[in-house]
């Protein structure tokens, strides 16, 4: 009656839903949960790692350096993260053409942190029924105690996580202790809260319309897959006509084996129906698979409803592994990987550069000493402090005289300047190509590197 | 009335545009940030600034990181603006009708 009195409005847009899925167990549900344990423990726990009593992996920022358990990287190996990022980039294209989106539903950090927030969320609140009785119940001192365990929970893990962050960039057993006692920088506490901040409104918050409305990748994944593509689908000849009920009594020879209990849309975590096709939002987790072979065991159906397959097998033909795609992927991701490894191996921890002396392009020194002037860039990559030795290769009683010899340091680009003499009668030619070798005289294995330039004397 | 499923109502168009916009930027910027540092040394710049700086290089990388988002989030939200925005006006569309209105008329 009251209902009467006042009209409803009508609704002419979908409001946004939160999204409660149902938890499921199975197979894939295992792997992920310990995919998802093995990424997580791999972020919180490697800050913690010391090397040589220093912290194993710390991108040292303010000092422009990275350490990387023996290796220390500075700004001009940047060439390497660029080699790294293009790989990473590729491997994402090769398994997404191979298997679909394996990074959405096992190894995104959207999907593993949401799945931990909601793995909270059950902790204290309960099933996915007792969630929605939670929210639809008026705020009970019950509703109060629940609500606020969470937020405690969520907020003090975005926190850590915050922390964890920060902790590769800063020495994390300093970070720890100055703010243990209040004495942090500004920047270190703001980016502790900015990173916690960002990871409670990702996984906390928006959780799948992130996937949905703000990745990019979800949308030109269709360019990476083809008719072999490992992807989730329903087996629709096999389920159609769904029914249920009596329904399904009355027509028990024409019905499918979908029995429509909707649980594969319950467990969702993007809220879709996989029924109906292959869909953007679905970020590939598999317990679609999972919820519906539980349901085909208890009523006695063979299981693969919806499963991992290829729009070729259900065509009725053999999925292709070997594309052309798949060999171009590979091969490229292969070459790149061999590349980057022995680039790392011949990096040297010495960088030189020559500059000639632009003044003149030789001086007669006493009648018959022939001097050359070098400038040379030097930078020091070891991660200690340097002397260096140089000779010139190709040069026979060649006299090599550094004049500015100094100790460069760690992580230093020295100017020094060298003069090279030798007699007038032992040079061949008016011009000759020499290699200059410059060797490091400190550390535990000094690293060398020659360059080639050229002597330059009077006309024969 | 049932509501299309696919049809959000317009604040919430609203809320996902800023996010796209916001999420994509910061993406970019955060790639901007580690390439221009990667070249610069922010203690370099300051000593050549025109105006004297005295930031540590962390306070210099924070600052760099959320000018380069604030940039590309600009750029993003006006692409996005204009984009939505109807190619002509109203007006010339009325101009338009009306003259179709006339040309009826006439021919009548």
């Amino acid at each position: 009656m009251s209902n009467k009195a006042s009209p409803q409005p009508i609704q002419f847009y979908k409001q946004h839903e939160k999204v409660y899925p149902r938890e499921t167990k199975g197979f894939f549900q295992r792997l992920r949960n310990i995919t998802l344990l093995v990424l997580l423990g791999i972020y919180y726990f490697t800050p913690w790692i010391m090397w040589n009593g220093r912290q194993a992996i710390l991108f040292d920022l303010p000092a422009r350096k990275f350490h990387i358990f023996g290796l220390t990287m500075w700004p001009q190996d940047f060439f390497f993260l660029t080699l790294l990022l293009i790989m990473a980039g590729l491997s994402l294209f090769f398994f997404t053409a191979l298997a679909g989106r394996l990074w959405c539903g096992y190894a995104c950090p959207q999907t593993v942190w949401t799945d931990a927030f909601i793995w909270m969320e059950r902790l204290v609140e309960g099933s996915r029924a007792q969630q929605m009785k939670l929210t639809k119940s008026p705020w009970t001192p019950e509703k109060i105690r629940k609500r606020v365990l969470k937020q405690v929970m969520w907020v003090s893990f975005s926190l850590w996580t915050g922390f964890t962050f920060v902790g590769y960039f800063t020495p994390i057993k300093e970070l720890a202790s100055v703010l243990w006692t209040f004495d942090a920088s500004f920047w270190q506490l703001f980016w502790v809260l900015f990173y916690g901040f960002a990871t409670y409104g990702n996984a906390g918050f928006l959780r799948e319309q992130v996937c949905q409305y703000m990745c990019p990748y979800a949308r030109f994944q269709s360019a990476m897959f083809d008719k072999d593509t490992l992807v989730i689908a329903y087996d629709e000849a096999r389920g159609e006509p769904r029914m249920k009920g009596k329904k399904r009594n009355e027509n028990a020879d024409k019905a499918g084996d979908c029995i429509d209990c909707g649980l594969c849309v319950q467990v969702c975590p993007t809220g879709i129906d996989i029924r109906n096709g292959l869909q953007y939002e679905c970020i590939a987790c598999a317990a679609c698979i999972d919820v519906c072979n539980e349901v085909m065991d208890s009523v006695g159906k063979p299981h693969n409803l919806v499963q991992y397959t290829t729009e070729a097998t259900t065509e009725g033909r053999k999925t292709k592994i070997l594309r052309l795609r798949i060999v171009i992927y590979a091969s490229l991701l292969g070459a790149l990987a061999i590349g980057f490894l022995i680039a790392l191996m011949m990096r040297s921890s010495v960088q030189m550069d020559i500059l000639r002396d632009r003044n003149a392009l030789y001086k007669v020194i006493s009648g018959n000493q022939i001097e050359n002037t070098y400038n040379l860039k030097v930078m020091n990559k070891s991660h200690v402090d340097q002397r260096y030795q140089l000779v010139i290769e190709g040069l026979p009683d060649a006299n090599v005289e550094m004049v500015n010899d100094r100790v460069v340091k760690a992580g230093e680009i020295a100017n020094i300047t060298v003069q090279v003499t030798v007699p007038k009668d032992k040079l061949v030619a008016a011009s000759q190509t020499v290699h200059l070798k410059l060797s490091e005289l400190e550390g535990d294995s000094p690293d060398s590197i020659t360059e080639e330039t050229r002597f330059f004397g009077p006309s024969q | 009335m049932n509501p299309l499923p696919e049809t959000h109502a317009p604040e919430y168009e609203l809320y996902r545009s800023i996010g796209v916009v916001v999420w994509v930027s910061f993406v970019t910027a955060a790639i901007a940030t580690a390439l221009f540092f990667a070249i610069f040394d922010p203690l370099v710049i300051m000593g050549q600034a025109t105006y004297p700086l005295d930031w540590s290089r962390t306070a210099s990388y924070s600052v760099g990181f959320f000018l380069f988002w604030v940039l590309t989030s600009a750029t993003g939200a006006m692409v996005a603006w204009l984009l939505a925005t109807p190619i002509r006006s109203v007006n010339h569309l009325r101009q338009a009708y009306e003259s179709d209105d006339d040309d009826a008329e006439g021919k009548s």
